[in-house]
């Protein structure tokens, strides 16, 4: 305080003789301003009189030069300089007088001029009188050289007393530059002094006022050092020190803060390990980052930590000083514009912003792909950019309409595309307010509704179709609530029983129903509604002319996502035709059955006749053979030739009826067997025939042509039975020719899909086609047996081996020009 | 021939002009063999299991081959072929079916049964040697059996 007071009495003093020094100096300027005035007159004076001597000389020399003119020429005019200077001259020397009188030294001099002026005057005048009376010795007076004589000595005085002026001007010169420096040297010094004074006190001054200042502010430092959360704690986290600030973040007194460890107290928990915090701590002096504590009363807060090492002079850390905000608030708010962020762009929905003239301000990713545009292509352009030309009115009305103050607006409108094309969008368009809450812009979510446009117009569409079908169709559609409660009948329905919408709805077309089928119907229907299955059920309908008809009822339940039945849908068609036919079907059914039975039972019977055929009507030609085969051998050599013969024809015969036997069991057992149908190479059954004929031909001459012949589909055993009967009979009715030409071939049929004709051509005897019906008939010959053996099965075979494969056969021939016979089979894939 | 305890062939025939021809038949391919003839299927069972007109048999004495009709009185010829297929006894016995047609649907139940082979009684004499000649009846009598019987 001693210092304080101190301070204070030097700066007061260094005040007070500073305002002295000054005063001083203010007053020895005055003082040297009036010395300098006085002298400066003085000085003027001196220069005026030099002036005047001068003058007094210029008088003197006017007036001789005027007086003499007068002399020599008598003109008047010439004396006019003399009387000007003659009248001047007395007062200028009486001014010369007194300004010279102060002077003792001039004194003499003035004397001397005085009395050489009267002189020099006098003689004038003299001569001027003379003049009038006799000029020729005025003229001589002045040429005399008294008059330069005195002129000289005038001249002479007045030099000298300007001699001495000059002196005197001189002399006060040279006292006025000493003043004057010693002046300025005066007046340098003094502000100087002064000004350091003041200086000085001025700085003592505002040192004082800072002091306080900074005393004020550390009390109120204090204060809020007080009021933040802030704590101290040693280097292993011992609480030192703890502020209200964080009584009232943490919650935790003072008294129960101090002591503990701050990291437990507060179950502090980072992202960092602490151990790493800790040693940045260490090494930089100083760590700031996130922590995650938690308060007294369990609540986890978010708080920016900054951690300071706290060392006075000593090099080992002494304590941590940390300062904790809560930022969590912060935090929250930051993750929730996050999130807002994210929504925005990742939206799949367009979103931008427009400023109040519909400048595009910003842009997300939804927008970039609905519309083409990256954000920098379109961001400061106008929004007319996305909107056709006819639209543009819609969109400013739509704005307009959002920025008067009518919140949020939403339409359903069309967008243009980068690329032209137009995109069916909603629109929900809101206006934008800064902090104050005035319009700024507004923003945009757009969405495509390309897709359900289309599905809208396909919906429309398709309930249109369902109009339609139900009005079309025969059918008489309705549908009913979840319930089972009928809610819709079509039209038909309503023509088809001559009833009212009204009369039908809800369970009133049970009314229709006939009454012996109702309970069923009641009975279905009641089990599909509770089970959910499909509805199905014959019954009687009353019709429109009070007939009741056989319907079929169907119905099946929509349903939602979730399973849940949503409606039923049901149809109920007429088939009392159908019922008709069912039933005429049944009795033709009940028929044909009785047919099959009494069929199976005819086959069986042909089976054990067959059995019967070729067991024992065999056995008696054999015997009747064996015998006379044997009758022949042994006694041959005792019969007549007559009687050899007649037992030779009793053997053919036997014989003959053999064959005759065998053939045609085996053209009945054709309709019993098995097709195994396979790919036959038609060329490869060819050849085996005819190796198998080879050796019943080898007295023959015959040239075979087989052309290119496709692979069939057919049951191979039967096919070759075709094949070895045509051949065969190929064969036996060329028999006649020297060489026989029998040509195989194939061509495509133009009638059976995938079939084609194969044909066996002979140059035989050939036939009459007026008998060519007769052809395939079993028994029927057009030769006779003596000319050509057989037993007239062969063809019958080979046709109904075709027919049961499908195909077709028919036979082409003249008498004595050959044959040809053709059938159909089906062409191998 | 009826009564015979041993014989080489045993011809199972109903037909008295079949068995008349089958013998020729025989004789025209030179089988000399004694041959025994049962005229119906239980005959032909009781001389080979040696039971009833048979029972002074033995079992043992089995003949070489069996020459089996299939249309047989009392028991069939196919029940003929299973029964003696089917004892351990007699199935060694080689068995040719001797029948009339290709027509019989017994046929393939005669393979399945184990006939050793298969002549068609053809209407011509001839061919019948012939088919007869085929069956290979001379290398079955030829060859001893597998169990020395």
């Amino acid at each position: 305080m001693s210092r304080l007071v101190t301070e204070r009495r030097l700066t007061l003093l260094g005040l007070g003789v500073g305002l002295l020094v000054l005063f001083a100096l203010s007053w020895y300027a005055f003082y040297q301003q009036n010395l300098q005035v006085s002298e400066r007159s003085r000085f003027r004076t001196t220069r005026d009189t030099i002036e005047r001597l001068h003058q007094f000389y210029t008088y003197i020399r006017d007036a001789e030069a005027g007086q003499r003119g007068y002399l020599l020429t008598h003109d008047g005019e010439y004396l006019a300089p003399y009387h000007v200077a003659t009248e001047k001259l007395p007062a200028l020397l009486k001014t010369i007088e007194s300004a010279l009188a102060p002077d003792p030294l001039q004194k003499e001099h003035l004397g001397t001029l005085r009395s050489l002026t009267d002189e020099k005057l006098q003689d004038l005048r003299d001569a001027l009188d003379l003049a009038k009376t006799d000029p020729v010795r005025a003229i001589g007076l002045v040429q005399s050289d008294r008059g330069i004589r005195l002129m000289d000595r005038l001249q002479d005085e007045l030099q000298a007393l300007r001699e001495r002026e000059y002196e005197r001007l001189r002399a006060a010169d040279l006292r006025e530059r000493d003043a004057a420096a010693h002046a300025y040297g005066t007046f340098l010094g003094g502000t100087v002094f002064a000004l350091l004074l003041l200086t000085g006190a001025t700085l003592l001054v505002l040192r004082d006022s800072r002091a306080k200042e900074q005393a004020e502010r550390m009390a109120i430092q204090a204060r809020l050092v007080n009021l933040a959360p802030l704590m101290t704690r040693t280097m292993d986290g011992r609480i030192l020190s703890w502020g209200q600030g964080c009584v009232r973040l943490y919650g935790w007194k003072e008294s129960e803060a101090v002591g503990r460890v701050a990291g437990e107290l507060l179950r502090t928990r980072s992202a960092v390990p602490l151990e790493e915090i800790h040693a940045a701590l260490v090494k930089d002096g100083q760590w700031a980052g996130e922590l995650t504590q938690t308060r007294h009363d369990g609540k986890e807060i978010t708080v920016a930590a900054v951690w300071t090492l706290f060392k006075e002079g000593a090099r080992r850390p002494e304590a941590v000083v940390e300062v904790n905000t809560d930022i969590t608030g912060l935090r929250e708010a930051q993750e929730a514009q996050a999130r807002l962020a994210a929504i925005v762009s990742g939206s799949r929905d367009a979103m931008l912003s427009k400023s109040l003239d519909g400048t595009i301000l910003t842009w997300n990713h939804g927008a970039e792909e609905l519309f083409g545009y990256t954000s920098d292509e379109v961001e400061g352009q106008s929004v007319d950019l996305l909107v056709p030309e006819e639209f543009r009115e819609e969109e400013r009305q739509l704005r307009a309409a959002v920025l008067a103050g009518r919140g949020m607006a939403q339409i359903e409108t069309v967008r243009l595309h980068k690329s032209g094309h137009r995109i069916d969008v909603s629109i929900s368009m809101s206006s934008i307010t800064d902090g104050a809450g005035s319009i700024i812009g507004t923003s945009q979510i757009i969405r495509d509704i390309t897709d359900r446009k289309q599905a809208q117009l396909a919906l429309a569409e398709s309930e249109n179709r369902f109009r339609t079908l139900t009005t079309a169709i025969p059918q008489l559609v309705w549908s009913c609530t979840p319930d089972g409660s009928c809610d819709y009948l079509s039209t038909q329905w309503l023509t088809y029983t001559g009833t009212t919408l009204q009369e039908n709805l809800g369970y009133g077309w049970l009314s229709l129903v006939h009454p012996d089928d109702a309970p069923s119907v009641i009975e279905a229907w009641r089990e599909a509604v509770a089970t959910g299955n499909l509805f199905s059920v014959e019954y009687r309908l009353r019709a429109a002319d009070g007939n009741f008809r056989w319907q079929l009822a169907r119905a099946a339940p929509q349903r939602d996502q979730s399973g849940a039945v949503i409606k039923w849908f049901g149809t109920t068609t007429d088939i009392s035709s159908q019922k008709a036919t069912e039933a005429a079907l049944e009795r033709i059914n009940s028929l044909l059955e009785a047919r099959g039975v009494a069929l199976a039972e005819a086959n069986k019977e042909l089976e054990s006749f067959s059995y019967s055929v070729s067991h024992d009507l065999r056995a008696p030609l054999r015997s009747m053979t064996g015998f006379a085969q044997a009758l022949l051998e042994d006694y041959g050599g005792t019969l007549a030739p007559e009687a050899v013969r007649y037992l030779t024809i009793i053997s053919k015969s036997a014989q003959q009826m053999g064959r005759l036997i065998d053939d045609l069991l085996s053209f009945s057992r054709l309709s019993r067997q098995r097709l195994d149908k396979q790919p036959l190479p038609i060329r490869d059954l060819v050849q085996e025939i005819r190796d198998e004929l080879h050796h019943d031909v080898a007295d023959r001459k015959i040239e075979w042509i087989l052309s290119d012949l496709p692979t069939c589909l057919g049951d191979r055993t039967t096919i070759k039975l075709v094949l070895a009967n045509l051949l065969g009979n190929a064969i036996k009715y060329s028999r006649p020719r020297d060489v026989a030409r029998i040509e195989v071939g194939s061509e495509p049929d133009d009638r059976q899909r995938g079939f084609c004709r194969l044909f066996v051509k002979d140059n035989g005897v050939g036939f009459d086609m007026r008998y060519a019906d007769k052809l395939f008939t079993v028994f029927q010959r057009l030769h006779r047996s003596d000319e050509f053996e057989g037993t007239g099965v062969g063809l019958a075979i080979v046709q109904r081996i075709v027919h049961r494969h499908g195909g077709r056969v028919w036979g082409e021939g003249r008498p004595n020009e050959g044959a040809t016979f053709w059938f159909t089979l089906e062409m191998a894939p | 021939m009826t009564g015979l305890a041993y014989a080489d062939i045993l011809l199972v025939e109903d037909s008295p002009d079949d068995i008349e021809l089958t013998l020729r038949a025989l004789k025209k391919n030179n089988v000399t063999n004694r041959v025994v003839v049962v005229q119906d299927g239980a005959e032909a069972l009781e001389y080979l299991f040696a039971t009833g007109r048979y029972s002074h048999r033995s079992v043992a004495n089995l003949p070489k081959v069996i020459l089996l009709d299939l249309k047989l009185p009392l028991v069939s010829g196919i029940e003929v072929l299973r029964r003696c297929k089917s004892d351990e006894r007699t199935r060694r016995v080689p068995v040719v079916v001797l029948t009339s047609s290709r027509e019989e649907p017994d046929i393939t139940a005669c393979y399945d049964l184990g006939v050793n082979s298969y002549i068609v009684k053809p209407v011509d004499f001839q061919q019948f040697i012939e088919a007869v000649r085929q069956a290979g009846l001379y290398w079955l009598l030829l060859n001893e059996p597998p169990n020395g019987a």
